[in-house]
């Protein structure tokens, strides 16, 4: 069963139905580094609480002046 | 020479503006051949301003320190008329109708604008090794890149073109060229200087900043382009300090923070000489030095690249239509980041928050830290991997190394000279601050620069 924390993706298959104009020849180059930002990536996600928002905020316009 | 000292040269009458503007137009075409540092130069509106701002002066009227000096921006900043290029073959004919903020508050300093120096494509690579406009080349090695992606205006300010040259920021991209080529850059607090007008690689983690060639000419630059703009949704309305350090400077009882982690692993032997012994002059001065540790910045610049990776994906979207007029190295990552999920790039920016929370911390025990730039000197145009401590790096990994995280951080971060390593190559200090400290940078920079005598190297190509 796949899990979201643990589970490394397949950015092949993912490249397959998000991204097919990718050239067969490059494939390679594209995925490979995924695979490490994926590895580093992945294990960080388990550590953030529920209540954590983004960094980015939405902003109302126009915001009253100070 | 520097802004400080030919704006008093022109106070006193003893320079113009047209003299200025004459002898840096004859340097940019001069050193185009060698170093490729412009994708176009504006010699004829150049000129005018620089008439201009003569005329001002003889009737009076004094801008301020950047009256009638040359500068240039990378050709990321949009100029009214002039074509704006992002160093891209698909906008090679790109002409914006209006001027970028920094330009237009550069042109109310009294500035003369030049023109707009090469970078690496679309600013998202750090060689400017520019496929469509030629490879921009190093002043102390023209074998060796200018780091990037503001390659040209690091080159530009080396070479002693201009007094300064604007880059942008995303993740060193004013830090690793100004520590390539030995310039001075800093990329200020997130929301500091106004993006509007600024082509983006990415919406939350570009940086608008001046590479120059001391401490106090960036502080003055800074000085003239920080401030809140209503036209960008992110810039700030924190008040702006005054920047610029004065002719004394003391830096006694400042903590000096030096991470006891991941900053001074695995340093190219003369970069890691370099920062040590601006440590030791920072002492030797009269701060304190203090050990602390950082959170962990390795994950954080996973994070960054992450976010990085959506976002300029997301920004070239329309782009990706015509991938056979983009170079190899930039289609590699645009397609990269439309394989990242909305999922992750959101957790991207939530880890973002923890993550500056947690760094926040640091500045319990310090009041700045002073940190190498880059692990490594610049590079061969031809170079794909260093090897830094028994270890082989993809040469983009680890230039960003020490760089990324504090675009993810949103802090401040100053970019100085500390020397030369054994291969005759400059090295780079790079000093971060608290959120809206710039000034406690250039108190810390200008001490440093004025007791180490850095600033007055000349690169090999003059």
């Amino acid at each position: 069963m796949y899990n979201a924390i643990t589970m490394q993706k397949d950015f092949k298959a993912l490249a397959a139905v998000l991204a097919p104009d990718i050239p067969p020849e490059k494939l390679d180059g594209v995925v490979k580094p995924m695979e490490g930002l994926e590895a580093q990536f992945r294990p960080l996600v388990a550590r953030i609480p529920l209540e954590t928002e983004p960094s980015y905020v939405q902003a109302v316009h126009p915001e009253p002046s100070k | 020479m520097t802004i400080l000292e030919a704006a008093a040269q022109m106070a006193a009458g003893k320079l113009s503006s047209a003299e200025l503007t004459r002898a840096a137009l004859a340097s940019a075409a001069a050193l185009q051949g060698k170093l490729n540092s412009f994708i176009t130069v504006m010699e004829d509106a150049a000129r005018d301003r620089a008439r201009r701002m003569d005329e001002e002066r003889a009737a009076g009227r004094n801008r301020g320190p950047l009256h009638g000096i040359p500068v240039a921006v990378k050709d990321v900043f949009c100029t009214n008329g002039v074509r704006t290029t992002c160093g891209s073959k698909i906008l090679a004919h790109h002409v914006p109708e209006y001027d970028a903020a920094v330009v237009e508050r550069l042109d109310a300093a009294g500035a003369v604008l030049i023109g707009k120096t090469s970078m690496h494509e679309f600013a998202y690579g750090i060689t400017s090794n520019n496929v469509h406009y030629g490879a921009v080349r190093n002043p102390w090695n023209t074998d060796c890149v200018p780091g990037g992606s503001s390659g040209g205006s690091g080159t530009s300010v080396s070479a002693e073109i201009v007094f300064m040259a604007m880059g942008s920021d995303t993740g060193g991209s004013i830090r690793i060229p100004a520590a390539f080529c030995g310039t001075v850059g800093i990329k200020p607090t997130t929301g500091r200087v106004s993006r509007y007008g600024v082509l983006p690689l990415d919406f939350t983690l570009d940086h608008m900043g001046p590479l120059t060639r001391s401490v106090r000419d960036a502080a003055l630059c800074l000085q003239a382009i920080a401030g809140h703009d209503a036209r960008d949704d992110s810039s700030s309305r924190q008040p702006v300090s005054d920047y610029l350090p004065g002719a004394e400077v003391s830096i006694k009882d400042l903590r000096i923070g030096i991470p006891a982690n991941f900053f001074y692993e695995r340093l190219d032997a003369g970069v890691e000489r370099g920062v040590r012994s601006m440590a030791a002059l920072a002492e030797k001065l009269g701060a304190r030095l203090v050990s602390v540790r950082v959170p962990d910045m390795a994950s954080i610049n996973a994070v960054g690249r992450v976010i990085l990776l959506s976002e300029a994906s997301a920004a070239m979207a329309n782009f990706m239509d015509r991938r056979a007029e983009i170079g190899d190295a930039v289609i590699t990552l645009l397609d990269q980041g439309r394989l990242i999920p909305a999922v992750d790039y959101v957790n991207a920016q939530r880890l973002r928050r923890l993550y500056q929370r947690e760094f926040a911390a640091v500045w319990n025990h310090a009041d700045c830290l002073l940190v190498p730039a880059t692990p490594n000197t610049a590079p061969r145009i031809d170079q794909n991997e260093v090897e830094l401590g028994g270890v082989r790096e993809d040469v983009r990994l680890a230039s960003t190394r020490l760089v990324r995280g504090i675009n993810v951080l949103g802090l401040p971060a100053l970019s100085m000279p500390c020397g030369l390593a054994d291969n005759g190559l400059p090295v780079s200090t790079q000093i971060i601050g608290k959120p809206f400290d710039e000034a406690t940078l250039f108190r810390v920079g200008a001490a440093l620069e004025d007791a180490s005598g850095h600033k007055n190297l000349r690169p090999p190509v003059l």
